[in-house]
């Protein structure tokens, strides 16, 4: 996906994002695990555990049912909850950082213009205007 | 002195908002799972009326216990983003008045943030390359 790097980058690379991952985990944890001790409990007092474990069940049921599952998706919605988290707190900072290090090692860069960085309006405008500033008095 | 967690409002409550967002998402997939899950098995023709009646009283307690189990989260996650988007305004205005003055063609003192404050790096590195764009300006 061609866009999947801007979304798992800041998860896998930073140390805060990989917090509010472990952050979400175990929300995700605790959520899924109230959830799952809550809807066997309703099977249970429904009497449908014994017809579930006899009767031969759609894909889709068995799918649904299947502990791998439920663990497959208590992490995914972590790891969904963080990425998208990360992308949105972590990730400009990240971009504005690597603007930085472009900049600084005397790489050509175009303007800084940070998606998903509305928070950093005022931050990316000066950076722009320093960027500007140093550039000129180079040529002249 | 009562310290003021808000100190600019649209930028905590942007950030905010990323937290919310993400412990929302955990309770749509893991309640709305569960949720389809109870009506898809409350549809199959092997159970009984009183079988069926029953799971969609199920839904409903489900759903409470869900909404239930959102709410505190969802105050923590708006208590913790709120908390960690005041860790992250100090910092980065400082940075932004810091940069102002470089932009003045002042010369501002070194930019001190506290240990543990956000957006050291980008205050490092800044640090570096201000200082060598002024000294290959001035050599």
């Amino acid at each position: 996906m061609p866009g999947s790097r801007f979304v798992l980058h800041p998860v896998l690379l930073n140390k805060r994002s990989r917090l509010i991952f472990i952050w979400f985990l175990m929300v995700s944890i605790l959520i899924g695990g109230a959830i799952y001790w809550k809807f066997q409990q309703i099977l249970s007092q429904a009497d449908v555990l014994n017809d579930l474990r006899t009767t031969p069940l759609k894909w889709y049921l068995s799918v649904l049912l299947s502990p791998h599952f439920k663990v497959t998706l208590v992490l995914a919605s972590a790891a969904l909850a963080g990425a998208i988290t990360a992308h949105y707190v972590v990730g400009p900072v990240r971009r504005i950082e690597q603007w930085i290090k472009d900049w600084k090692s005397g790489l050509t860069i175009s303007e800084l213009r940070v998606r998903q960085g509305d928070k950093f309006t005022t931050l990316v405008r000066i950076l722009n205007d320093l960027h500007a500033k140093f550039s000129h008095s180079k040529r002249s | 002195m009562r310290k003021q967690y808000i100190t600019h409002p649209k930028f905590q409550y942007s950030f905010t908002f990323s937290f919310v967002l993400g412990i929302l998402l955990i309770l749509i997939f893991l309640g709305g799972t569960s949720l389809a899950t109870l009506y898809l098995i409350s549809k199959q023709s092997f159970l009984t009326l009183a079988q069926q009646q029953n799971l969609s009283e199920g839904i409903q307690s489900l759903l409470r216990f869900v909404l239930l189990l959102g709410m505190p989260s969802l105050f923590m996650f708006t208590l913790l983003g709120l908390y960690l988007s005041y860790k992250f305004v100090g910092p980065l205005y400082r940075l932004e008045n810091w940069l102002e003055f470089h932009l003045l063609g002042k010369n501002p003192p070194p930019l001190k943030l506290r240990p543990g404050d956000e957006l050291q790096p980008i205050a490092n590195i800044l640090a570096q390359t201000l200082s060598q764009k002024h000294s290959k300006r001035g050599g």
